[in-house]
């Protein structure tokens, strides 16, 4: 089995044991690309770097990086970047932190303003102020964009223009974390500490009296359709979308967005055509973007596949007879664009089981962030849908919508995160409320659910009360950031986790809970002989107890960890995944081998006497 | 053909029956006549029932009172603001 490593090497999705740097494999028209990159910014950036089994998509995001943050425009080049790196910072996204705060040093040092390389938010003129909200809003929840977002601007002097470069920045941004996370890719500079950022994050709204509450500009006329990128998509698409109509207002952005459609989502020769279609279907329906939804089922109707099955890959995929190999890429990408937080190397890893090549790996991951940025620019510019919604999603995205509790951004393999149904969430508002004195209920409530949380992870009982006080006092300090976005109990099983892995590192006999080591599929069954009918009255309660416990204790911590939460603790595997940082699928897959252990542990005290054939 | 460690490489889907149907179809033909994996599956659903059910993380005891003090206790020293 190959592994993913995580933030060291570049050229994740090679494979070559020599190691070959990333310059020696890309041949051909990658290299040319590379050393126009190298004139242009003076350094091969990781994130294209790690693509180079595919030129073409190096060459798109070359277009759309130059086309939206290079090219002179409305907005001046270190806002753009600012929005970059309060977008990274938010997403909590060192690579493309690390590359915007590395170019704002650069163009401070170039043309010094007096300006701050990093503003606050006092440094800003409020009209950046509103173009960095704005860019904040359409890159956490573009779907709520409306045309009163624009009236704000508006009164502010700012133009069509503007609002343009401000949402397509904020999705272009969007695109660059969702690759880097995908690839997996070390960052290129020093990552910054966004802590300073925090007053930019969290800006409040706007408070310039509302403008005139109208659509941006749309291209239109009889000339404007044999305008080229126009053209083009009349010729690939058979109409041109709405989206494109509106981007017209910089036309250099069109064409780049044009070249995305061209050189990302029309080829046929690694993903099929059909296969990334879906993906942007399933991560647009997941967003309730109802421009794209329409769109991608009209495209997909253009490629013979029925609206009726569109609309039910749309609204639940898992449900339709795609093969399983389709639904596991449908599902890798809706985690990559929509959880990245909660997305691992393991979830590329279940795309290698399905038999998919590094190139169609890699070609899926960017045709993710191609669809994410689609999706920001068309729901952050409002785009007037082009064709009517299928039934299936029009129903279903009039329920999550008047549904506020609902989150668009949330997987369907999680609850919705609805605060008021933790059991905790009455306590821990009272504690962020002041009332320091309820915390004792929740140390309480799950004092000892930590104790043994730790105890599972260190084994030896030696500082198990210090690691219990030190996990609590965290979670204290930290509560004022808990939005509830997870469990109380996920949340606070992560930190004691995270405790205990903190004192382990200070022990010679450390174990590791990363994927250094394998999970593949050569584990042997030794113990063959059958069971005992019975095996559960065999002991006592408390020797059953013991034996339990010795054997969990007993396994490797990668193992032990995950059957400690999900079967000892009985956590689902969501929580389990959010509460360890790992996919959904490494966390079954580390669950199956760990039961499997344990059975081999527990065979000798449970199977019967005679022996029976063993094959 | 599927082989005994096929099988077991693919026992925990197997087990939370998350598999698409000619794989299940597949797998089940090779349990039916392989006494080997038999075992092997009664063995893992008893494993897995004696593990959840063992009480070996045992939540009703309480953590002792004298670490909630010292929590609190530190809690409440803790500059506000």
């Amino acid at each position: 089995m190959r592994h993913f490593p995580t933030h060291t090497s570049p050229t994740v999705l090679s494979e070559s044991p020599r190691a070959a740097s990333p310059c020696e494999q890309a041949v051909g028209e990658a290299s040319r690309l590379f050393s126009v990159v190298r004139d242009r910014y003076g350094f091969v950036p990781n994130i294209l770097r790690a693509q180079a089994q595919l030129p073409r998509l190096i060459e798109a995001q070359l277009q759309i990086s130059e086309a939206v943050l290079l090219r002179d425009g409305a907005l001046p080049r270190w806002l753009k970047e600012l929005i970059g790196l309060v977008i990274a910072a938010d997403r909590k996204n060192d690579y493309s932190a690390a590359i915007h705060m590395e170019t704002l040093r650069r163009l401070a040092a170039r043309e010094p303003t007096g300006r701050p390389v990093v503003p606050t938010v006092e440094d800003l003129a409020p009209s950046h102020r509103a173009i960095l909200q704005l860019a904040l809003k359409v890159a956490r929840e573009a779907s709520s964009t409306t045309v009163a977002d624009f009236g704000a601007l508006r009164t502010l002097g700012l133009s069509d223009a503007h609002i343009v470069e401000t949402v397509v920045t904020a999705a272009h941004s969007v695109f660059q974390c969702t690759v880097s996370t995908g690839l997996r890719v070390a960052p290129d500079f020093d990552v910054p500490d966004i802590s300073p950022l925090g007053s930019l994050l969290s800006a409040e709204a706007s408070t310039a009296p509302p403008g005139p509450h109208r659509p941006l500009t749309v291209a239109t006329g009889p000339d404007v359709d044999t305008l080229a990128p126009l053209a083009f998509l009349r010729r690939a698409f058979g109409f041109i979308p709405n989206l494109f109509r509106v981007l017209m207002l910089r036309p250099h952005i069109a064409e780049a967005g044009a070249s995305g459609v061209r050189l990302v989502l029309l080829p046929n020769d690694v993903l099929s055509r059909t296969q990334k279609e879906n993906v942007f279907l399933v991560i647009s329906a997941k967003n309730l973007n109802t421009y794209c939804v329409a769109a991608h089922c009209e495209l997909l109707r253009g490629l013979g596949v029925s609206v009726e099955r569109s609309d039910q890959i749309a609204v639940a995929h898992q449900q339709t007879d795609l093969p399983a190999g389709d639904k596991a890429l449908l599902d890798v990408a809706l985690m990559l664009a929509l959880e990245p937080a909660r997305f691992g190397s393991d979830d590329l890893a279940t795309l290698r089981t399905h038999a998919f090549s590094d190139e169609q790996i890699l070609e899926a991951v960017v045709m993710s962030g191609f669809a994410q940025f689609v999706n920001a620019s068309s729901m952050g510019l409002v785009a007037e849908p082009d064709f009517a919604l299928p039934p299936a999603f029009a129903a279903e995205a009039s329920r999550r919508l008047n549904r506020p509790s609902s989150a668009p951004f949330d997987s369907a393999n999680s609850p919705p995160p609805n605060p008021e149904s933790d059991p905790d969430w009455a306590i821990v508002s009272r504690v962020q409320s002041g009332d320091i004195d309820a915390f004792e209920d929740l140390v309480r409530r799950h004092g000892r659910r930590v104790h043994l949380t730790l105890a599972g992870i260190l084994r030896r009982d030696e500082d198990l009360e210090d690691a219990v006080q030190d996990t609590f006092i965290k979670a204290f300090q930290h509560l004022g950031g808990f939005q509830g976005r997870s469990t109380f109990l996920t949340w606070l099983t992560r930190i004691a986790i995270n405790t205990a892995l903190q004192r382990l590192r200070g022990r010679r006999d450390m174990e590791s809970l990363s994927d250094s080591d394998d999970v593949g599929d050569d584990f042997r069954p030794r113990q063959l002989r059958a069971w005992d009918d019975n095996p559960e009255q065999a002991y006592s309660k408390n020797v059953m107890r013991e034996l339990v416990w010795n054997a969990v204790m007993d396994l490797p911590l990668k193992y032990r960890v995950v059957v400690m939460l999900r079967d000892l603790q009985q956590l689902s595997t969501a929580e389990t995944a959010a509460a360890l940082d790992l996919g959904i699928q490494g966390v079954k897959a580390r669950l199956f081998r760990g039961r499997l252990m344990l059975r081999e542990a527990l065979a000798p005290h449970f199977a019967r006497k005679e022996t029976t054939t063993t094959s | 053909m599927i082989s005994c460690k096929d099988f077991v490489a693919q026992l925990g889907n197997y087990l939370e029956d998350d598999l698409a149907a000619e794989v299940r179809l597949a797998l089940d033909h090779h349990l039916a006549s392989c006494t080997t994996c038999q075992v092997i599956v009664d063995s893992s659903k008893k494993t897995l029932t004696i593990v959840t059910e063992s009480g070996a993380f045992e939540l009703s005891e309480r953590l002792p009172e004298s670490v909630t003090a010292r929590i609190m206790a530190r809690i409440r020293e803790m500059p506000t603001g």
